[in-house]
């Protein structure tokens, strides 16, 4: 990750010379802003998510697929309701999706976060309103295969190539 | 050819994974195999849960957040 260019004015930085020793003087104050002055989240930050890398997101038209006549993986994309959810195109701001992942919490299948003091809660109506994906369906867990008689994987794997 | 582009929605842009994005693990598999026989899967409780082991895991990265971040 390449670190921003200095854009700020240097006003009040001037009267209180950063220490280059200090982790928070290295970064000039950004990491109070994103976590609102928890110290303990900034030191899990440093620790933990500063050195995990953000992919590039990714995405794909169902138009592309129609159009290079890939069978029926469009009707089964649809049917699940992902046709949103893969075509989602926007900006993306890396730091702060470390920031999000940081303070990434999880409870009765809820995800509560907070990104420079603007708590978030993503629960299933919220993907239900953004994305469009539904709450019905089954759970994919790892290591339930055996429940699924039907399903034998180094078949399905060999079926495939 | 269908189940290599579906192989590659499913571990690039679903579960998007650290590293090998060639390699399908179970969960994977059984992704793919319920949307080719038209399952409907409970996406919300997959992605939470993606979300929550790219977190944890070292080796995971997710972008997942990404998509939700730029609705706000």
């Amino acid at each position: 990750m390449s670190r921003r260019s200095r854009t700020a004015p240097s006003d009040d930085e001037s009267s209180t010379p950063p220490t280059p020793s200090s982790p928070n003087a290295m970064n000039q104050g950004r990491l109070e802003v994103w976590f609102e002055g928890h110290e303990d989240r900034i030191q899990t930050f440093l620790i933990e998510i500063n050195k995990k890398q953000i992919i590039h997101p990714k995405l794909i038209c169902m138009s592309w697929i129609r159009a290079e006549n890939f069978g029926n993986l469009e009707q089964h994309l649809k049917a699940q309701k992902l046709k949103t959810f893969l075509e989602l195109l926007g900006k993306v701001y890396p730091d702060l999706a470390k920031v999000f992942y940081a303070n990434l919490k999880s409870s009765n299948g809820i995800l509560i976060t907070s990104v420079k003091g603007v708590e978030m809660e993503i629960n299933r109506q919220t993907w239900k309103d953004m994305v469009g994906l539904r709450q019905r369906g089954v759970q994919v867990r790892k290591g339930e295969t055996s429940a699924m008689d039907e399903f034998n994987k180094v078949q399905y794997f060999n079926q495939c190539v | 050819m269908e189940e290599r582009l579906l192989a590659m929605v499913v571990t690039k842009i679903i579960m998007p994974k650290g590293s090998n994005h060639a390699t399908l693990n179970e969960g994977d598999l059984v992704v793919m195999y319920y949307i080719q026989n038209g399952v409907m899967v409970d996406w919300t409780y997959t992605i939470h849960d993606h979300m929550m082991k790219a977190k944890r895991a070292n080796g995971f990265q997710a972008s997942i957040c990404g998509a939700y971040l730029q609705v706000h």
